[in-house]
């Protein structure tokens, strides 16, 4: 529907409704989806999800002692061990307040398109009750 | 193509639009909307107030009997009758405004392509609309075409516009009683098709969707003649309105964008807290660098304006992956390099610029902090290697040392001064390991050159000044910033003249820093004088004061010096009347730029036997034209004899230049070059450019401006011609052309030299007329410091004659003049005045004859 030839014929009624039930609900989905990629660059849950056992913040211990020294190999590998398991905790967090994110988002979208949709009803119906409780 | 357009506002949908604004319930929906939503949030407000004291202790439900049963619900019923007309003025609101905006299929330059076949005024926006349909019954009650002033006084009615016409000092008043005035009693052109016509074009030039507002505005700036008539009157330009409708619309787009807080550019700003998990810890680094991307963010994501192509350039050589990924910035402090760092720093912040170098921390190294809190330099270079090897491990920071050139010594180390290419080396060679190195032009060829093995890591940026418009751009930037800080008003005019002023006035520090400071001491000066609006005079104040040179005088009083200049001239040089004509007529023709090149205000060449009044005319020129004789910077030439004196001419890293550093320094001078043909030919040859260009680089590459200088040459070649001629009595035309030739065939001069000059001025040797003349001006000078003695100085021929005797050779002309005074006059009444020989009240008079003073 061309709006504009719409309103040329003065039909306000139509061009209303383009922009109630087209225009406005491609924006809110718009709106949303950024949010949604917003989510993802915020907590970066895929590239958190790549390096989950990476050290954390490349914190890492090299064994660069020459001959063997036991305890000083079990001493790298297990500050090495702490550092990945530390960094996979706190990902994990993150990937969970991430996931949480997203979720609210793609709930609240629908709650928010749905609402638009029947506002005008919703506007009734709070007149209509406000009214009743008066009286 | 006025004639092919087709409009008819009143068969256009803007048209509909506008008839519909006129409707109550369009026209106050924004503010009974605002209403409506504060009325809910009271109500729904009280209503839980009531009902939360229900819950009250009994104490106090008791002194509370008072309010009937049930009341919580008849305000929440209130509350949702109030929301529920909320939301309806919320629905009709938002239409009408979509209605205001309705979108184009076409663009603006596609009407042009088939003219005729779309109606123009489809293609308008609602405020221009508006504003047409106002304008047409303003000139229907008026009884007068439809033009461009009826158009220009309805645009005045527009609240958006009060920016434009506030800041051009214009009042909007006064303009509509002066366009009553003409639509009353003048005949004034039926040009509206044109000015729309060009509202258009200029819409299409700016890649407007519609035709908006400001390019109305604008097009009726060029079309009305009244207009045209206000701004000529306020000294104001058709480019600056321009300049004005674009930082409005730049405001507006900015305040647009901030509001659509769902857009991904504003989304992005909270940063990203997974893409940091994966980077390494700085802890070394932190403690002595400042984070630029934090510093972005600080400052609110500022618009970084100018140097796209050296942002671009510094992009492509940081995602590059070999060792060669370190650019090195090399330009004037002041160029804005700083600033391009800052750009890159929120580009690569918003994901904006190249994969390699998006998302990135771009962090300063702050040397200084690193060098006074380390005692030892062993310490500062285990620090560095540490910190260095961080931002190799945290794979996320790209780092900036400013001033560079301070680290990387020359061939001799300073004391106390620490060379950080040892340490650097291992870690520049690494691709991954990024360095934004920021110089000078002379720290490059003083120090860092001196280290090829660092300078081949590096890929050069050199940053030249940013352009006039980007500066004027920079400016209302920052105008805006001190408006808010100190609660005042910077007029337009005020901005302009900055830019002009620094441009004139201060050429040897850079733009933009130059017009930015010179804003911000105009504010403060003005905050001290209690003065709320910034304007030209204002600047023009605070230049005067900075440069020492009367900018505002100088732009009134120059026009009469110009015209009276030989009178002027005359009062310190004797005779030499041709010269003195040419001299002034070069600098009035230079002046009122009736030529074609650009070089300094005027360049003489002064040709004449040695103490005929050369130097003297240079000397009076300098306090005529610059106030002061101070105002003159003076070099022999004789000096500059060899090819190896050309740095010492020019400065070399060095030493300063001779001629370009008191030039840079004090760009509104006369030069005077002394025994100009005795310098090297190579020499003489640089004189070219400046003559031609009006600009000289010097020895660090640095562009040194003369256009505010006078250039005078003098020599004293080929004196005997002029001494021959003046005994013959030839005419002097003549002989100029015979001297002329003479130099060229010679090779003293080249013809390309002499054809530079404005004028080639010839001194005739001085007559014994002309001597005593001159003796009489200097002792003239003599009896005014005794008046402030309240001795009178009776100065007789015979002392002047006898003085002229002493002093006068036909080689040396009146050189020894001064000599001879000093020696048998002034020493003479110095003397007298300390044996108390003389008095206050007397008079006296000198015995040429025996040199001793006579009372009267």
């Amino acid at each position: 529907m061309d709006a504009l030839e719409a309103l040329k014929r003065k039909s306000l009624l139509i061009l209303f409704y383009d922009w109630y039930f087209v225009k406005v609900p491609k924006k809110i989905l718009l709106v949303f989806k950024n949010l949604l990629k917003f989510g993802e660059y915020f907590f970066s849950i895929t590239l958190l999800l790549k390096t989950y056992f990476s050290h954390w913040h490349g914190y890492r211990w090299v064994y660069n002692v020459r001959g063997i020294d036991i305890w000083k190999f079990f001493e790298v590998h297990f500050s090495n061990l702490i550092s990945r398991i530390l960094g996979a905790f706190i990902r994990t967090f993150v990937i969970l307040f991430g996931i949480l994110f997203e979720l609210a988002v793609l709930i609240l979208g629908p709650i928010v398109l749905i609402s638009w949709i029947f506002l005008p009803l919703i506007s009734l119906i709070a007149f209509l009750y406000g009214f009743k409780s008066l009286f | 193509m006025a004639s092919n357009l087709y409009f008819n506002i009143e068969r256009a949908t803007i048209f509909e639009v506008v008839q519909l604004e006129k409707l109550p319930i369009f026209k106050f929906a924004p503010k009974i909307k605002k209403i409506f939503s504060n009325l809910f949030f009271i109500f729904l407000l009280v209503s839980f107030f009531i009902y939360f004291l229900s819950f009250a202790p009994p104490e106090l439900k008791s002194k509370i009997k008072f309010l009937p049963k049930g009341l919580e619900i008849k305000t929440l019923g209130i509350a949702l009758i109030f929301l529920s007309f909320w939301l309806l003025f919320l629905i009709l609101d938002n239409f009408f405004n979509y209605l205001k905006n309705l979108p184009q299929k076409i663009e603006l330059k596609d009407i042009l392509k088939v003219p005729g076949q779309h109606n123009l005024a489809e293609f308008l926006s609602f405020d221009v609309a508006k504003a047409i349909i106002l304008a047409s019954n303003f000139a229907k009650r008026k009884n007068i075409p439809f033009n461009s002033s009826a158009l220009f006084y309805c645009l005045l009615d527009f609240p958006k516009l009060n920016f434009v016409f506030l800041r051009l000092l214009l009042d909007k008043t006064q303009i509509k009683k002066i366009l009553e005035n003409y639509v009353k009693n003048e005949v004034l052109p039926p040009n509206f098709q044109k000015t729309i016509s060009d509202a258009l074009r200029i819409g299409i030039e700016k890649k407007h969707q519609k035709i908006e507002i400001g390019d109305l505005l604008l097009s009726v700036a060029e079309n009305d003649p009244i207009f045209k008539k206000i701004l000529i009157e306020s000294n104001l330009k058709l480019e600056d309105v321009g300049n004005l409708v674009w930082w409005l619309e730049e405001l507006e787009k900015e305040d647009k964008e901030r509001k659509e807080w769902w857009e991904w550019k504003n989304l992005v700003k909270f940063g990203s807290i997974g893409k940091e998990f994966s980077a390494g810890y700085t802890i070394t680094l932190d403690k002595f660098s400042i984070d630029l991307t934090k510093e972005v963010q600080k400052m609110g994501y500022p618009t970084i304006i100018g140097h796209e192509k050296e942002i671009e350039e510094m992009e492509r050589i940081l995602a590059r992956r070999e060792a060669c990924n370190d650019p090195l910035i090399v330009g004037e402090a002041g160029t804005g390099r700083k600033s391009m760092i800052l750009a890159l720093a929120e580009r690569s912040f918003f994901g904006q610029s190249l994969p390699e170098v998006n998302y990135h921390r771009i962090v300063q190294l702050n040397m200084q902090a690193l060098l006074s809190q380390l005692e030892s330099i062993e310490a500062v270079e285990a620090t560095l290697d540490t910190i260095f090897r961080e931002v190799v491990l945290a794979k996320n920071v790209i780092l900036v040392i400013d001033e560079f050139h301070n680290y990387v010594e020359g061939k001799i180390l300073r004391p106390g001064a620490i060379d950080i290419t040892g340490i650097l080396s291992p870690f520049i060679s690494r691709p991954d390991f990024r360095l934004i190195a920021i110089t000078t032009y002379e720290g490059l060829h003083k120090n860092i050159e001196q280290h090829p093995s660092i300078l081949s890591f590096f890929e050069k940026i050199e940053v030249s000044e940013i352009t006039r418009e980007e500066t004027m751009k920079l400016l209302q930037k920052f105008a805006l910033k001190l408006e808010t800080k100190y609660k005042i008003l910077i007029s337009y005019p005020a901005l302009r003249d900055i830019f002009y002023y620094c441009e004139k006035y201060l050429p040897a520090i850079p733009f933009p820093e130059k017009a930015l400071d010179l804003l911000e001491e105009v504010v403060v000066h003005s905050l001290q004088k209690r003065e709320r609006i910034i304007l030209p005079k204002h600047v023009a104040k605070v230049v005067s004061e900075r440069t020492e040179i009367p900018v505002g005088e100088i732009e009134l009083g120059e026009r009469e010096r110009l015209l009276n200049l030989e009178n002027l001239l005359h009062q310190r040089i004797v005779d030499q009347e041709d010269a003195i004509k040419e001299v002034s007529a070069a600098l009035r023709r230079a002046r009122t730029e009736i030529r074609v090149r650009k070089g300094p205000i005027g360049a003489f060449l002064f040709l004449g036997p040695t103490g005929v009044g050369k130097t003297e005319t240079a000397k009076a020129l300098a306090e005529v034209y610059f106030g002061s004789e101070k105002r003159m910077i003076r070099l022999d030439m004789s000096e500059f004899q060899n090819v190896q004196d050309i740095p010492r001419l020019l400065g070399s890293p060095s030493e300063e230049g001779l001629l370009t550093t008191p030039v840079r320094e004090r760009p509104f001078s006369l030069v005077l070059l002394d025994e100009f043909e005795k310098a090297h030919p190579q020499i003489l040859n640089l004189f070219l450019q400046v003559f031609d260009e009006g600009h000289l680089t010097d020895g660090l590459g640095r562009k040194v401006d003369f256009k505010n200088t006078i250039i005078i040459c003098t020599s004293n070649a080929g004196y005997q011609t002029i001494f021959k001629a003046a005994k013959e009595k030839r005419e002097w035309s003549k002989v100029k052309e015979e001297l002329i030739n003479y130099f060229v065939e010679q090779g003293i001069f080249r013809p390309e030299l002499i054809n530079r000059f404005d004028a080639v001025v010839l001194y005739k040797p001085l007559t014994k007329e002309n001597l005593l003349e001159i003796a009489e001006l200097l002792l003239k000078k003599i009896q005014k410091q005794l008046k402030a003695k309240e001795i009178e100085f009776l100065i007789t021929q015979k002392l002047k004659e006898k003085i002229v005797e002493l002093s006068y050779t036909p080689e040396f002309g009146a050189r020894q003049m001064e000599r001879v005074i000093e020696n048998k006059i002034s020493n003479l009444l110095a003397e007298a005045i300390l044996r108390k020989e003389i008095k206050r009240g007397e008079r006296i008079e000198i015995d040429p004859d025996t040199f001793s003073i006579i009372k009267r």
